[in-house]
């Protein structure tokens, strides 16, 4: 059997020099391409350790000054490589022998994030085709620290909008540079911003399939949301928030073990009937980012909860995270057979590493065997992944958004 | 509230109550996983700063691998080894990774450091900690310090937790402090290599540099090592020379000599339990050289011991003496040459004596006044007896003393011959010592026995009385020659004072004394008896 040729190079570097480490990855990438090919954009990622403003000129020179996209990550995936130092640079460098897509910059998230979205989402409806995917990366941090965050919902909400009813396959991330949340950015092309959101429009001949992992468990009855401003609830069941979560969790009232929260619990919205058995499907979870003892709140990674809304207290399950990365992964391939994958993007929750759940492995070293290393993958780790959930995309925590991609015309529906 | 309303709250009750508990289960796994990963860091860190101990770098360059090993395995921000001053009581940065402050930048702190801090979002702002805040350059560190080793150690980052997503805590003290105590390890092993790579260096450029060999054997004189002067010495290179045995290197009477030398000191070590470790044995012996020729060596070779102190080989230095040889054996030529010098200037001196003696014989045949006569007679004796001087001396065996004994039997055959009628009836008694005496000393002293000796022959036994002479020559007890001359004759007249004569002879004997800067005693009673008391050597010349 013919060996495929890659249509898709791939390269890491950890090398804290960025100029050295743009070098580095850009290399392993135009290897993997061969030599024939040429470099029509990338996606590139890189640890919040790096200026970001110093690699980009690095990449684009080396890949022969194509457009850049993507940003910040706390850490980075590809076949044969992980790791979350701050130093990683990993770019996935696109040939120019299948169609480019068309990259649509926001640059003005902190003007609102539903204009911003609005904006993207008209223009998306006038240069895509029903069902096209497209990927999103937005600034996830408005300012900080402490950190103040955009409302990836409010983005998504805007982008519908703007859509007016066109329904595309948005998959993203709400990006951070570490895990403190200090430092976020985005790479528009040929330049590295704050406050931006990007989209690239993918051709319709690029086809995509998605799955997303998770890895909580409910473990409270229903919370119903008494008072909530944006991200910060105040009351559950007119209790204040953060002392339902205490008991909960068992911990003394010292301001020391307040932080636990966020390595601890989520809380999580199940979707459709409320008394349906559990299926990690049917839960939008949100990280508990800040706690504040003085008004009793806590502070949610996402301001989509409501008054009224009914949450449970999820446990974030480290063994149901492995194991549902392990399962939902070969089905994803099994569902592609016999197609072959030019392209596996992984947008994994930064919460989701070892150092930081306490899993005994990484799970993406899981996701590394299953995929193996026919098909080039690019993955960072994100603040907020953005997936098609219940009928749309929404952002999420706790997730692993895995997508594979392939070439093909679309089908007439 | 209905019978099912408080059944739903029941079972929500029992629900979150479970819930609690795997919650609390899941806490628990998550710490003990994180304390796992804490210790398979610090055994991680550990590890790989060994691997650096076997390293061959400086000490300054292994301090930065520490750190840099450091950085990459923590993900920290920046790491710093500082030196603890005491007498100054200030931290001076070693080594610093990370930092934009230059080297050696010194801190003193407001109070002494524990040993241990880890300083984080929650640290109170004590005056210590925002010492340790300034020095780190960053709000969130961890530090370790050992007095003893007078090192500190520094780890910090600008974001708590950043890279290790978690904060510093108490824990990670194992961390830190294991890797400082495991970097002390290394650097005291380190300076340990440093200090016995110098002195090795130092002997081998010595050993390598000097003329002379230097070489350490086996008992069985296998060399272990050569020093390359060897090739001076015998015209081998240390390759040939390292293969070389003993028959190779020494002539047959030379191995005879070493091995000899070599068995009698292990018998001796054998017998008193040991071999004096400070004494070195010197052998002269000779060496074969490549070009088939013989050179004098000198080998001055110790043992070398095992832990229990006995011999388990040998160090030597081999010296080439032939210079020192030649030189010595100049030196004997140049002496033997004097000597014949000096005794020919005695056999000169002692003929023209002679000669002035015999001049004064003929002078005597044109007189025949008996005193004029006698009195030539005194004079040729006296030259005479200064010419058996000489003539002793030049017979001698190192041309510089007399033996006064011998010179005082010739004497007195030579003055019984002179006086041969006077001394027809008199019995001759000589007690000598055999005493040296050099030529400033035993020409006065001859001079003095000659007058003794021919006052008592001519003037003790008048008219052929029978009668003894008795001269005597003895060591007294304070060391000094006690040399006596006496007679049973008619003895000294009553009026006489030897201190006050008008004789020639007694004023010369007088004068002599006093040269020799010696006593005279005379004794009347039961016989005449002159003894003069003298030093082997002159005053002066002993204090010289």
């Amino acid at each position: 059997m013919e060996h495929q040729r890659n249509m898709v190079g791939i390269g890491m570097s950890q090398n804290p020099n960025p100029i050295q480490a743009g070098q580095e990855a850009a290399g392993m990438a135009l290897d993997m391409l061969g030599s024939n090919e040429s470099v029509a954009w990338a996606l590139l990622f890189c640890g919040g350790r790096h200026v970001p403003e110093e690699i980009l000129p690095t990449l684009q020179a080396e890949l022969g000054e194509p457009e850049i996209i993507g940003g910040a990550a706390v850490g980075a995936i590809t076949n044969k490589q992980l790791a979350y130092t701050g130093y990683e640079c990993a770019v996935a460098a696109f040939s120019t022998s299948i169609p480019k897509p068309t990259i649509i910059v926001a640059d003005n998230l902190d003007k609102g994030e539903m204009e911003a979205g609005q904006h993207l989402g008209h223009q998306l409806k006038n240069l895509t085709n029903e069902g096209d995917t497209v990927l999103l990366f937005y600034d996830s941090i408005r300012f900080g620290p402490p950190p103040e965050l955009y409302v990836g919902n409010r983005l998504m909400d805007g982008i519908y909008q703007g859509l007016s009813g066109k329904s595309l396959k948005l998959i993203g991330a709400g990006t951070v540079g570490d895990l403190q949340l200090t430092r976020s950015y985005i790479y528009t092309g040929c330049q590295a911003l704050k406050h931006a959101v990007v989209a690239v429009a993918l051709p319709s001949i690029w086809q995509s399939q998605t799955t997303i992992m998770h890895g909580c468990l409910p473990v409270s009855s229903f919370l119903e949301i008494t008072k909530i401003d944006g991200p910060v609830v105040y009351e559950f069941d007119g209790r204040p928030a953060l002392q339902v979560l205490r008991e909960m969790i068992s911990l003394e009232q010292d301001a020391s073990s307040i932080d636990n929260l966020s390595l601890i619990i989520t809380l999580g919205e199940k979707h459709g009937d409320p008394f349906a058995p559990y299926d990690e499907a049917n839960y939008v979870n949100r990280l508990i980012i800040n706690s504040n003892p003085a008004d009793g709140s806590v502070t949610l990674f996402e301001a989509d909860f409501q008054v009224g809304t009914k949450v449970q207290i999820m446990s974030r399950d480290n063994q149901l995270m492995l194991d549902s990365v392990r399962q939902r992964t070969r089905e994803l391939l099994k569902s592609m057979e016999p197609k072959r994958a030019i392209f596996a993007l992984y947008i994994d929750c930064a919460g989701r590493t070892s150092a930081f759940s306490g899993a005994e492995i990484e799970e993406a070293a899981i996701l590394q065997a299953e995929l193996g290393l026919e098909i080039p993958l690019l993955g960072f780790y994100s603040g907020v992944e953005i997936a098609p959930l219940l009928g749309r995309s929404r952002p999420l925590d706790w997730t692993g958004v895995l997508t594979l991609f392939t070439l093909e015309a679309p089908t007439d529906e | 509230m209905n019978d099912l309303e408080q059944e739903r709250d029941f079972y929500r009750q029992q629900c979150d109550e479970l819930g609690r508990r795997l919650l609390r289960l899941q806490e628990e796994q998550t710490r003990a996983r994180r304390d796992a990963r804490r210790s398979r860091t610090a055994a991680r860190l550990i590890r790989d700063i060994y691997q650096i101990a076997d390293s061959d770098v400086s000490l300054n360059q292994n301090n930065l691998y520490f750190l840099q090993i450091v950085l990459d395995t923590l993900s920290a921000d920046r790491a710093a080894l500082l030196e603890y001053i005491p007498e100054q009581k200030q931290f001076i940065f070693q080594n610093a990774l990370g930092f934009s402050r230059s080297p050696q930048s010194t801190f003193e702190p407001p109070v002494l450091p524990a040993e241990f801090y880890s300083v984080n979002s929650k640290s109170q702002p004590t005056p210590i900690i925002n010492w340790l805040r300034h020095l780190a350059d960053g709000p969130f560190l961890l530090w370790a310090f050992e007095p003893g080793a007078r090192l500190a150690f520094l780890v910090s980052n600008d974001i708590e937790d950043q890279h290790l997503h978690r904060p510093f805590e108490a824990n990670d003290r194992e961390i830190i402090e294991g890797a400082l105590h495991v970097l002390i390890d290394i650097i005291e092993r380190k300076q340990a290599e440093e200090a016995l790579q110098r002195s090795e260096e130092k002997y081998r450029l010595l050993a390598e540099n000097v003329m002379d060999v230097i070489w350490t054997a086996d008992l069985n004189f296998r060399f272990t090592y050569v020093s390359p002067s060897i090739l001076t010495l015998s015209g081998y290179t240390v390759e040939e020379a390292m293969e070389q045995g003993i028959e190779e290197v020494l002539t047959p009477d030379s191995i005879e000599i070493a091995t000899q030398a070599l068995a009698k000191e292990l018998e001796r070590a054998r017998n008193e339990g040991g071999i004096d470790q400070e004494i070195s044995r010197t052998l002269e012996l000779e060496q074969l050289c490549k070009d088939g020729s013989t050179i004098p060596i000198e080998v001055k070779v110790t043992f070398l011991r095992d832990v229990a102190g006995r011999p388990s080989g040998l160090v030597g230095i081999t010296r080439d003496i032939t210079e020192r040889k030649r030189a010595e054996a100049l030196i004997r030529s140049s002496l033997k040459e004097k000597e014949m010098l000096l005794q020919e200037i005695h056999h000169r001196v002692k003929n023209n004596l002679q000669i002035i003696s015999s001049l004064l014989s003929l002078q005597s045949g044109y007189t025949e006044d008996p005193r004029v006569l006698a009195s030539f007679q005194d004079s040729q004796n006296r030259i005479r007896s200064m010419a058996l001087i000489h003539e002793k001396l030049y017979r001698s065996e190192n041309l510089a003393q007399v033996d006064l004994a011998e010179y005082i039997r010739d004497l007195v055959a030579s003055l019984c011959r002179s006086y041969q009628a006077q001394a027809h009836y008199i019995e001759l008694d000589i007690e000598a010592e055999r005493l040296f005496l050099e030529i400033n000393r035993a020409v006065p002293s001859g001079l003095i026995l000659n007058e003794l000796i021919s006052n008592s022959l001519k003037h003790a036994f008048p008219e052929g009385r029978e009668g003894k002479i008795w001269v005597t020559l003895q060591t007294t007890n304070s060391g000094q020659i006690r040399m006596s001359v006496g007679d049973n004759g008619v003895g000294f007249p009553a009026a006489f004072d030897f201190r006050s004569t008008s004789t020639l002879g007694l004023q010369l004997v007088n004068t002599l004394v006093g040269q020799l800067n010696g006593l005279m005693e005379i004794e009347r009673a039961p016989a005449s008896l002159i003894s003069i008391i003298f030093s082997v050597r002159d005053e002066e010349e002993k204090e010289i």
